[in-house]
Parts: structure tokens; sequence; C-alpha cells
């Protein structure tokens, strides 16, 4: 049982967000790119899961859902995208991406009914049974994996406007 | 308002459910939007132009939520509560 609350469990899993989206921005290999991008939505959702005080620590480290759901609520809210600084265009090709993202974490890909890759993290094996990794086999890294490419900068941006922008949005 | 807010921003909310509470709306959405994952992720969000209050807002999607009994509620959201109203139906009834 945690003796901290809530707020100081948000606002680590943010701290962790910003470490990891500064890591993204290091000369590195892709798919590496596109798994911290993956963890860099998934820990601001969570943040922000946590703040609402409804849901759990335990849930907090067990699960990787959350930046579909806070995608879906923040393209759809007028409200929200007043206090951001991307298109409504823009936020919609962002949660198309995140989406993506979302579910080539391994875990959530399991889960959707996927046994095998492309994933993040770990190795999979092709229809030609040959065992690849993410760095040889990840599709699509042009959309987030590829340094200074269009839309990895835009979701570097945007994850860097959520973090800071995150007492704004969420309560 | 909230609520019909929120069916105006998301054509894919079948029904919306309020979940009494002193201090703050406390919204559950079953949407298509969402994937039937069986998490419940509730997000909150300040008061602000329109609305005097802090909201709660869950979104199920429609296969999570005919399965609600099933899955793992915070305990102040559960929808086996016995106050819980529903605000808005447009589920098509001929589905």
């Amino acid at each position: 049982m945690s003796s901290a609350t809530s707020d100081e469990w948000a606002k680590a899993y943010l701290r962790q967000a910003s470490v990891e989206l500064e890591a993204s921005r290091a000369e590195l290999t892709e798919s590496i790119r596109a798994m911290l991008l993956q963890m860099v939505f998934e820990k601001i959702a969570k943040a922000a899961l946590l703040k609402s005080g409804q849901w759990t620590v335990d849930k907090a480290q067990t699960s990787h859902l959350g930046a579909s759901h806070m995608m879906q609520l923040l393209t759809r809210s007028s409200r929200l995208r007043v206090h951001l600084s991307v298109s409504e265009g823009q936020l919609r090709s962002l949660k198309l991406l995140i989406d993506e993202l979302e579910g080539l974490q391994p875990a959530n890909a399991r889960a959707r009914g996927r046994t095998t890759g492309p994933w993040l993290e770990y190795p999979w094996e092709t229809p030609t049974g040959l065992v690849t990794t993410p760095s040889e086999g990840l599709p699509n890294l042009d959309r987030y994996g590829v340094r200074g490419a269009p839309t990895v900068d835009l979701l570097t941006r945007f994850a860097q406007e959520l973090i800071e922008k995150h007492d704004l949005l969420f309560a | 308002m909230l609520a019909a807010e929120h069916a105006l921003d998301d054509p894919a909310i079948q029904q919306i459910f309020l979940v009494p509470h002193a201090d703050e709306v406390r919204l559950i959405e079953v949407t298509t939007s969402v994937r039937p994952d069986g998490e419940i992720l509730p997000f909150r969000f300040a008061a602000g132009r329109g609305v005097p209050f802090r909201s709660v807002v869950i979104m199920v999607n429609p296969t999570d939520w005919e399965r609600r009994g099933e899955l793992r509620w915070p305990p102040d959201l559960d929808p086996a509560r016995a106050d819980i109203e529903r605000l808005l139906d447009q589920r098509d009834p001929a589905a």
C-alpha cells in the first residue's frame, strides 16, 4: 500500500515521460525512438489517470493503455483544444499515430489478438520462420522513428506541450 | 449540458450515464470511439467556461459495457451503484 498521494505519483510519471522524451531526441536506432515515443504518451496518459484519483498505482504499473483514450478526449473537445497549439487536423493525425504506437506495444498487441509482431521492444517470428527484431523489421518507421521526419517532429513537439500543459488540461 | 455537448462532439456515443457526486460531474459514456480493451480509464478535467464543476469522464466501448459486471471499476464510479442515472440514449433501435 503506497503512502504517497495520487498527485505525487502522477507528477513522477510525468517527470519520467519528460526524461524519455528527452532521450528520444538523441541520435538513436529508429525503432528505439518509436518505443520511447510510445512510452512517453503512455506515461503522459497515466499521469492524467492517476491525477483523477480514480485510478490505482497498481493499474499504472501493469496496464499499457490510456494514450488512445486521452487522444480521443483531446481531439473531440473544443474546450480542451483551445489550450493546444496544434490544429484540429494535426490532432486527428496525432491520434492515428498514437493509436498505432499503442497497438505496437507487445502486451496491447497480444490483448488485441495478435500473437506475433511486428511490435516494439521484443523480437518476433515472421511468417517465413525467421526471428527478427524491431530494429530489423519494424515497419512504418518514417512515421514514428526517423529523426527529423515531419510526424516524428509533430509527435515530439506535441508530447512536450502535453507535459508542459498537463495541469491545464487534466485536473 | 456537458453530456449534450459530448454527444455532439462524439457522434459515436450511444449512451451517457451520470454517477451522482456532490462536487463534480461524473459521466460514463458508451461509445464506439474507443476499443473494447476491458479497462476503465477515468480522466478528470478542470471546471471551465460554461461548466462550473470539475468533470470525470470514462469512455467505454458498447461490448465492454455489456460485460461491465466483469470489469474492474473504481468503487466511486461503479455502474452497479443504484443511483446511476441515464442522461442520454441514442442506441439504434434496429440494432
